[in-house]
């Protein structure tokens, strides 16, 4: 089957453009993604020292990251001179008595650059001071809680808190083994009334009954002692009864001897019944040769059916997987069935494709084969 | 943009629709049809004609089945010309005259062109020639426009001539089928063609330019992978060598004929490579090849 696809340029030319168009794209997402086209606001500070502190820094508040550090550099006064931007989003929390404060961690898990809000009513401008949470200003602005500084929560502080209650369980679980422990020593002394008590006065009543049981099983003993003399009485009897009746099996089992060794004998009562001059005759005075023969054919019979067994069982062993791979060629001519149907009516090639095949005759030159 | 994802997905998924058409002609069992059609004619070429004469009977069911009448003459045409080729001429005729019978109520006049021709060949293998003629210029006359019959009939009109021994008519003929053929690429065709040419230079005793000719017509043939044709040519070739005592040349030939031959069953082509096999080995003083050919020779069937 040829396949012709229509307007194939167009199609071509069609799908450069819708390339160039999603590339485009492509590229103004990544923008967005990356803040190319977001407005940022500019504030400015001074830190004692630039430690743990390098443009692209970020700025966290209650979590989320709402600005970097632009800028780091040392000044004429030996402080550092800090630029850093709050993203537009976060513009209205950057409010009058906010500040920054270099949270370190003291197990060394980092560093931190907060934002804390003020609580002043105004914003403040563009390229605004903001204080440090360490400089004299900002303490006093924290000292008069005019900034939103939410309670510490390091993982220390966490770490502290989850060991109470671990404690406490111990301490529970260790009081409670004592207890155990002086309940046992109270009943094995025999002054406790819980069930443990219980048991252990169980244990010395049943002690107490021991000797009386004793006698009882000696009584029992003596009475089977007079009655084991009766049966044995009984079994001797038997055994005479069965020397009578093995005699009896010993004349059937001569009379059967003497069958077989009649059957035996070549001369006997079965081929006198079975013709003497036929088949069986011939078998039985030959020197064994038709019987040699009929075993070796018997042998050759065994082996073809052994053999024959083999095949069967090895096809049956092979049957599942010809099933499984006719089943499998079935679901491959559906799917093929399926996709050349799916290519068939696409609009894109539908006029490309034949859909009938010519038909045309035979014919030939004719040769003329003589040699004069 | 999600927007825009779903218009172009939308695009997509539409443009690979596998959603059936609404107005829809059914060609399957046409197309089964033509496929058996072009088995039958793969046998056809090879010589395999029990297997073709099936293929071709399957194709005339299936044009049946759908009453498809073009496709019905068609397939009885091909039938009948590979019931011609087995020999089977009681059959050949029945299906040719059914053929044309059908082509004449349906006066599509390349149809009953491609009728007539077979009908032709047929008569000639049958030995009618004057009826032959009569079928061959009819559908000559009646070529609305040339396709790929009209150098058949050139050169199946020049095979008559050549039986007349009318050998510059028959060239003529044979030439210009020759150049129709060329101009349109009929390979097969080319070789048949190449070879009658060659025939006619052997009857006028041209031996060299006959084996040139010969030449040509296998090499067409051997492009073309005409099995039956490569067989004559190499066996033309083999006698045109022997001719000018080409002994060994002439045995090359005839043994590559031998194994065509019996690689298509063609007894006759058979018989004729193994008795010149003989003779070449005997003339070559091979007598011990010369009875293992002869042997071959005795076993095969009369």
């Amino acid at each position: 089957m040829k396949f012709k696809i229509k307007y194939a340029d167009q199609i071509v030319g069609l799908f450069v453009i819708l390339s160039f168009v999603a590339f485009g794209m492509v590229v103004i997402l990544l923008g967005i993604n990356q803040r190319w086209f977001a407005k940022n606001y500019t504030f400015h500070t001074v830190f004692e020292s630039s430690a743990s502190l390098s443009p692209g820094t970020s700025i966290f508040m209650r979590g989320f990251q709402i600005g970097k550090i632009d800028r780091v550099k040392l000044n004429e006064h030996n402080l550092v001179d800090v630029d850093f931007h709050i993203f537009d989003t976060y513009y209205p929390k950057v409010r009058e008595f906010s500040l920054l404060e270099l949270s370190v961690s003291p197990i060394g898990l980092g560093t931190q650059l907060l934002f804390h809000p003020g609580r002043g009513a105004d914003l403040l401008e563009e390229g605004s001071f903001i204080y440090t949470s360490d400089s004299p200003q900002g303490r006093r602005i924290i000292e008069l809680e005019l900034a939103d500084i939410p309670p510490k929560d390091d993982t220390i502080t966490r770490l502290l808190s989850n060991v109470n209650p671990l404690l406490e369980n111990v301490n529970r679980t260790l009081t409670g083994v004592n207890r155990t422990i002086t309940e046992i020593n109270t009943a094995l002394s025999g002054e406790s009334s819980g069930p443990l008590g219980d048991i252990v006065f169980d244990i010395r009543d049943t002690t107490a009954q021991v000797p009386e049981t004793m006698t009882m099983v000696n009584t029992l003993i003596f009475d089977a002692q007079g009655r084991l003399g009766d049966l044995l009485d009984q079994v001797q009897n038997i055994l005479g009864e069965s020397d009578t009746t093995m005699g009896h099996i010993a004349g059937i089992t001569g009379n059967l001897l003497e069958t077989t060794e009649s059957l035996r004998d070549p001369t006997g009562l079965v081929p006198r019944l079975l013709d003497p001059q036929g088949s069986l005759d011939t078998l039985l005075n030959d020197d064994n040769q038709l019987f040699d023969s009929i075993m070796a054919m018997m042998a050759e019979l065994e082996e073809s059916v052994t053999t024959v067994g083999r095949i069967i069982s090895s096809v049956n062993s092979e049957v599942p997987r010809l099933v499984s791979i006719l089943n499998e060629t079935k679901v491959a001519i559906e799917l093929t069935q399926d996709v050349l149907e799916g290519v068939r009516n696409n609009p894109l090639i539908r006029g490309g494709i034949p859909e009938r095949e010519t038909q045309d005759t035979q014919y030939n030159s004719i040769r003329v084969r003589s040699f004069e | 943009m999600k927007i825009l994802i779903v218009v172009f997905s939308a695009l997509v998924f539409l443009g690979c629709s596998s959603l059936p058409r609404g107005a829809q002609e059914v060609f399957d069992t046409r197309n089964e049809a033509a496929n058996f059609l072009r088995l039958g004619d793969g046998f056809f070429s090879q010589g395999q004609m029990d297997s073709a004469i099936q293929f071709y009977t399957e194709a005339l069911r299936a044009n049946q089945r759908v009453d498809f009448v073009e496709g019905t003459i068609l397939a009885r045409s091909s039938l009948g010309r590979a019931f011609l080729r087995a020999g089977r001429m009681q059959d050949a005729q029945r299906e040719l005259n059914d053929a044309y019978f059908d082509a004449t109520l349906l006066q599509e006049p390349a149809i009953l062109g491609v009728t007539r021709n077979n009908l032709g060949e047929l008569y000639y293998t049958m030995g009618n020639k004057p009826l032959a003629l009569e079928f061959f210029t009819t559908a000559l006359e009646s070529q609305e426009r040339e396709d790929n019959l009209t150098p058949i009939l050139y050169h199946n009109l020049g095979i008559l001539a050549f039986d007349e021994r009318q050998f510059d008519q028959a060239q003529n003929l044979f030439t210009e089928a020759l150049r129709l053929n060329r101009r349109q690429g009929n390979a097969t065709e080319i070789g048949a063609n190449l070879y009658m040419l060659a025939q006619i230079e052997l009857r006028q005793q041209n031996i060299a330019a006959a084996y040139d000719l010969a030449q040509q017509a296998l090499e067409a043939d051997q492009r073309a992978e005409n099995s039956p044709g490569i067989g004559d040519d190499l066996e033309l070739l083999g006698f045109l060598s022997r001719r000018m005592n080409r002994y060994p040349q002439a045995f090359n030939y005839f043994r590559r004929a031998l194994g065509v031959a019996t690689q298509l069953d063609n007894l006759e082509l058979t018989r004729n490579a193994l008795g010149n096999l003989v003779e070449l080995s005997q003339l070559m003083n091979d007598d011990e090849l010369a009875a293992r050919y002869r042997e071959l020779l005795f076993r095969l069937p009369n």
